[in-house]
């Protein structure tokens, strides 16, 4: 596919691998140029919050508050917790936050089948790497207190030791510990993966807990 | 005698003079009328805010308190799709006309497509293909040929929709292709065993591997048939117009309202891109509609799933939250004939639905669930426009009353602070927009990121305007009955946007 240029490696090496010639005239332009152009962005932005946030807002509590400037910095402060609450969605739903672990219920709510669920695995012995350990797998309930999970690697073959595992079910989020008991190792469209018989323990974490509170 | 003392009116000396009640009783008359009007254009003002608000609400809604439904941010690696206990097949298809310009987008999603299937060929050549359908032959030619190049064993192919193909209902425009595929597959091309979905993709589309891989950890494991995610518009960024890219960053939010309205199972919005469809659901369906008064649907999607949920009810639609990737217009003319098309398409939707005898058998109910507030939904896209204008003068004239030193507020308070937040929640749907479109264009620098970021915000009154005007006029040319409709798909590179141009003089 070199025709069109389909090497991705090539591109990638740029680090822009939808970049074209013109994204980067800017590039070119004298730097006094370029901060004159920021400046008179930044005026026009903040004329157009002016215009269509603060005057209002200003005009609307001016009956409450006389004082000019106290007038002008409680409504800058509301505009700025209003815009906090926005950009904290955003920061959540934006791509820089991919790496961050999952805590949300709701989150994987969303994108969990209808019998088996996604979970989480944590080993609890110290000194092991979680990249060591790929920690998402799919499982399903195989007895009460039993899970039998798939993980996508073949390294949980030799771990014997407790797990933390958060269950991501359709209605709530479950964390337990739980017992590997064995470990199958089975192959995959030509890669070895882990399927884990585990039995949870969660009442004895449970009492751990309560012992620990009762010590404080 | 009017007519005769009205340049009395406006000479301030002219006043000094008066030595009779008539230019007071004048005065008083024009003032009294100007008075009058300000207070209905302010009472209208007030009532299209007010209906926009609400629509607004309702985004803000999903956005404040389900957002964790939207995306699903935690990366899976190859490894976590390896660990499902089943794989479908995904079928990913590209559907164009051929224009000018198009080979060279379509060539950008395949690039993405290849390099998941790099990160492990065995695992995704084996469930993935491309099928790329086009109008053009030379195209078609073109595109196959560098097809068989690929580096890798991946199953991809581009077809021809032959020139003489007719649907049997007659279906034109996209709607055709989309049925070409359709019955092609019915007679087993490409046919793969087990569970099967098909991606569909607009020229343009670019779907990152780390979505791709997402949207089949999220496949693997759905019961849902229909089910879409959201677009953002950072590719070819910096070479469209400054209007058009403020234009867009009003549509990222609206993906929120999608999520809402997918997952609760009322299609009263369906993009065509970033549409997954369960392969054995869409051979049933098919895409042959016919035409609507001789002429031809132009928002297939729409359609598609108006019909998805008559037939199946609201149980087969869902939310997968995988990102797909595109390009804003290059210039205000496209951007306008978009628009314009959208809304005159569900407009025709709407139409054919009244005319469905399946329709006429839901109680009457359901049948304002799915048609009122699409019409709800138009009508706040056509009245941006009208408010846009209005509201101008009006904040002009706040902050005149501001810098006056003026003390009582010009309304009721509750409606001063209804006001205020709407136009708060107008303005930060920009923002949203806007950061959602920059948190993936991966071309620009961080500074580059904050420039264009202030400039989407100081054109967002403009670019709010010049949006909507697009749907006040298409709304207008249906209830004059001018409802002719043409498909001329939004040119995908500067030099065809151009020449459509052109040739449109």
């Amino acid at each position: 596919m070199t025709q069109f240029g389909f090497d991705l490696d090539v591109e990638r090496r740029k680090g822009k691998p939808f970049a074209r010639p013109s994204d980067l005239d800017s590039e070119r332009r004298k730097p006094y140029v370029r901060l004159a152009g920021f400046a008179l962005l930044a005026l026009a932005a903040v004329a157009t919050v002016t215009l269509y946030l603060l005057i209002p807002l200003m005009v609307t509590l001016r009956a409450e508050l006389s004082n000019g400037i106290v007038l002008f910095l409680v409504a800058l402060a509301l505009l700025a917790l209003g815009e906090g609450m926005v950009v904290r969605v955003l920061i959540h739903t934006s791509p820089q936050r991919a790496a961050a672990p999952a805590q949300s219920r709701e989150r994987r709510q969303a994108f969990s089948g209808p019998a088996a669920f996604d979970v989480e695995l944590r080993p609890l012995n110290v000194g092991i790497g979680r990249r060591e350990f790929p920690a998402l797998g799919r499982a399903i309930a195989a007895g009460p207190d039993e899970l039998v999970v798939r993980v996508g690697s073949g390294r949980w073959r030799n771990y014997r030791g407790q797990v933390d595992i958060t269950a991501y079910l359709a209605s709530a989020t479950v964390t337990a510990r739980a017992q590997i008991q064995r470990a199958e190792e089975i192959a995959v469209r030509g890669r070895m993966q882990c399927v884990l018989h585990l039995r949870l323990i969660a009442e004895e974490r449970e009492a751990e807990d309560s012992a620990q509170r009762s010590r404080y | 005698m009017l007519g005769t003392r009205l340049d009395l009116i406006h000479s301030s000396v002219a006043f000094d003079s008066f030595d009779s009640t008539e230019g007071c009783v004048i005065v008083l008359l024009v003032s009294g009328v100007g008075l009058a009007l300000v207070r209905l254009l302010g009472y209208l003002l007030i009532a299209l805010i007010t209906i926009i608000g609400v629509r607004m609400l309702y985004y803000y809604v999903s956005y404040f308190f389900h957002w964790p439904r939207y995306r699903h941010l935690p990366e899976v690696t190859s490894d976590d799709v390896m660990a499902l206990f089943t794989i479908p097949y995904v079928k990913i298809q590209i559907t164009t006309r051929g224009s000018p310009g198009s080979s060279e987008v379509i060539e950008r999603g395949i690039r993405n497509v290849v390099a998941l299937a790099r990160e492990a060929p065995e695992l995704y050549c084996a469930q993935l293909s491309i099928e790329i359908v086009t109008e053009s032959a030379e195209q078609e030619r073109i595109l196959q040929g560098d097809l068989t190049r690929l580096p890798l064993p991946l199953d991809a192919v581009a077809v021809a929709v032959p020139p003489s193909y007719e649907t049997p209902r007659g279906t034109q425009l996209k709607a055709r292709a989309l049925h070409y595929m359709t019955e092609l597959r019915r007679n087993g091309f490409n046919a793969k065993p087990g569970k099967t979905f098909i991606v569909h993709y607009d020229e343009e589309s670019v779907m990152e591997p780390g979505e791709l891989r997402k949207l089949i950890r999220y496949l693997a494991t759905t019961d849902k048939q229909i089910v879409e995610g959201p677009i953002y518009y950072p590719l070819e960024y910096t070479d469209t117009s400054a209007i058009c890219r403020a234009m867009e960053a009003n549509r990222p939010l609206t993906c929120f309202e999608c999520r809402q309205v997918m997952e609760s199972g009322t299609p009263l919005h369906l993009h065509g891109s970033n549409l997954v469809i369960d392969e054995q659901l869409e051979n049933e369906l098919g895409w042959d509609f016919g035409v609507l008064d001789g002429q031809p649907f132009v928002a297939e999607d729409y359609v598609f799933g108006v019909l998805a949920y008559l037939r199946k009810g609201p149980e087969v639609f869902g939310w997968h939250g995988s990102v797909m990737l595109e390009q804003p217009p290059f210039s205000f003319r496209s951007a306008f004939r978009q628009r314009y098309r959208w809304i005159l398409g569900v407009l025709q939707g709407l139409q054919m639905l009244h005319r469905l005898p399946r329709y006429q058998r839901l109680p009457r109910r359901e049948q304002r669930r799915l048609t009122w507030p699409v019409r709800y939904r138009i009508l706040t896209f056509a009245l941006g426009f009208p408010t846009g204008v209005l509201a101008l003068p009006y904040l002009l004239y706040q902050a005149g009353a501001l810098l006056s030193g003026q003390t009582y507020p010009p309304l009721p308070l509750p409606v001063m602070l209804w006001l205020v937040l709407v136009g708060f929640l107008w303005f930060n749907s920009v923002v949203v927009g806007v950061w959602y479109n920059l948190s993936f264009a991966q071309q620009l620098s961080p500074l580059d990121r904050w420039r264009e970021g202030l400039r989407t915000v100081a054109l967002a009154p403009v670019a709010g305007i010049m949006e909507t005007v697009a749907g006040f006029w298409a709304v207008y040319n249906w209830l004059r009955g001018n409802r002719v409709v043409n498909w001329r798909p939004t040119p995908k590179t500067r030099h065809a946007d151009r020449a459509m141009h052109w040739t449109a003089r």
